[in-house]
């Protein structure tokens, strides 16, 4: 005769114990029936880039299924300018929005479009956290939080968005640089979302 | 031919059937897969709006558990003043909030004896991410940011709210706005916690 354990009651059969099969197939239901897999929050997509490029495409996403974004992006500014559209829809003027920059006791900031992220100085290490949802109507809205170098002051700037067109769902990212080869090989983008 | 359960596909093997070892095995990958080790940032709660309503509640909660709660708010919003209550503290005077809020070329800063969580326009969209913690001598700190629009402009904002009444828990978050059915249908709210 076999023991249970003692949280879900699951048999388990004696050495040498025979005709234990069915008991050890109701353990099965018992692990399926209870066992929950709580959503968390994951990496979704993990990129490092290999060689330098002018644009980092974060494809097959599925934002109605994962609820937000997180971007984190690790990476050595080139100078100018880092786009974050969404789908393919790169008309910069669909994007409406706006950024501050804090940076040697001054703030300034201002309306925006063309979802850019990043306006940096040439070799600023850089650190972008961005939040991305689809409100309920499907605006992309992003947000965000970068930490860089901007005209050779330590900069900590905001950049905000939304699109004025709707879309049913999020399905890529891409991120373009305005300079040839704005992410440079080793640069490290990570996206997390509920899974 | 045995049998696989329903969710998990877990083999049940049939009675008289041999060689069933790797699938059993393969039941224990599953099983390893799926269940969660503990310290993981988790979904604890989710609503979606089905119907107009002025008050979002997410109950059950345990924040000495799960330690701090970060909460993702995407709504087409009805109203313009959104507050954040714990637990059943819906007294104004039970909270204090300060605010930066900023539109156009310029910033704002506020303050006021209530918990506003953020502002918006009728009919906006909105990206809400909000910080939610108990501090060790029992005062609800939460740190909002923002985008939305208001007063015609797209803006960005920070809030910062905490309690003047010390509470042993947080076991119930309430987003409630000022107007008559200004969470809109649609709206998602995703809690998310350690587990």
């Amino acid at each position: 005769m076999g023991t249970y354990t003692p949280n879900l009651g699951l048999y388990k059969p004696d050495v040498g114990e025979v005709g234990w099969g069915d008991k050890v197939n109701e353990n099965w239901d018992k692990i399926d029936e209870k066992v929950t897999a709580l959503e968390g929050l994951k990496i979704v997509k993990e990129i490092v880039v290999d060689s330098d490029t002018d644009t980092v495409v974060l494809d097959e996403l599925d934002i109605n299924k994962h609820r937000f974004y997180i971007l984190i992006i690790s990476m050595i500014s080139s100078g100018g300018y880092v786009h974050c559209y969404a789908n393919d829809n790169f008309d910069n003027t669909d994007y409406v929005g706006r950024y501050t920059w804090e940076y040697n006791g001054y703030s300034s900031s201002g309306g925006r479009t063309g979802a850019v992220i990043l306006d940096a100085d040439v070799d600023a290490p850089t650190q972008i956290v961005c939040i991305i949802t689809l409100d309920p109507a499907g605006h992309y809205m992003l947000r965000a939080e970068v930490v860089t170098t901007y005209a050779g002051f330590y900069t900590d700037a905001r950049y905000t968005y939304r699109t004025k067109s709707t879309m049913d769902n999020l399905t890529k990212l891409v991120l373009k640089g305005s300079r040839s080869n704005s992410f440079r090989a080793g640069t490290k983008i990570v996206l997390l979302g509920v899974v | 031919m045995g049998k696989y359960t329903p969710r998990f596909s877990l083999y049940k093997p049939d009675i008289g059937e041999v060689n069933w070892g790797d699938k059993i095995n393969r039941n224990f990958d599953i099983i390893d897969e799926n269940l969660n080790p503990p310290g993981l940032l988790r979904v604890v709660k989710e609503v979606t709006v089905k119907e107009d309503t002025n008050i979002v509640e997410l109950t059950d909660l345990d924040i000495n558990t799960h330690k701090f709660y970060w909460m993702i708010i995407n709504m087409f919003s009805g109203a313009k003043m959104y507050y954040c209550c714990i637990n059943d503290l819906r007294d104004p005077d039970f909270y204090y909030h300060l605010h930066t809020w900023r539109y156009k070329g310029q910033a704002s800063y506020g303050e006021a004896d209530d918990p506003l969580l953020f502002i918006s326009d009728p009919e906006a969209p909105v990206q809400v991410s909000a910080i939610i913690t108990r501090s060790p001598n029992g005062y609800c700190l939460i740190r909002s940011e923002f985008i939305t629009e208001h007063a015609g402009y797209f803006w960005d904002g920070e809030h910062v709210i905490r309690t003047v009444v010390t509470v042993d828990n947080i076991t119930k978050i309430a987003i409630i706005c000022e107007d008559y059915l200004g969470i809109k249908k649609g709206t998602k709210v995703v809690l998310l916690g350690v587990v």
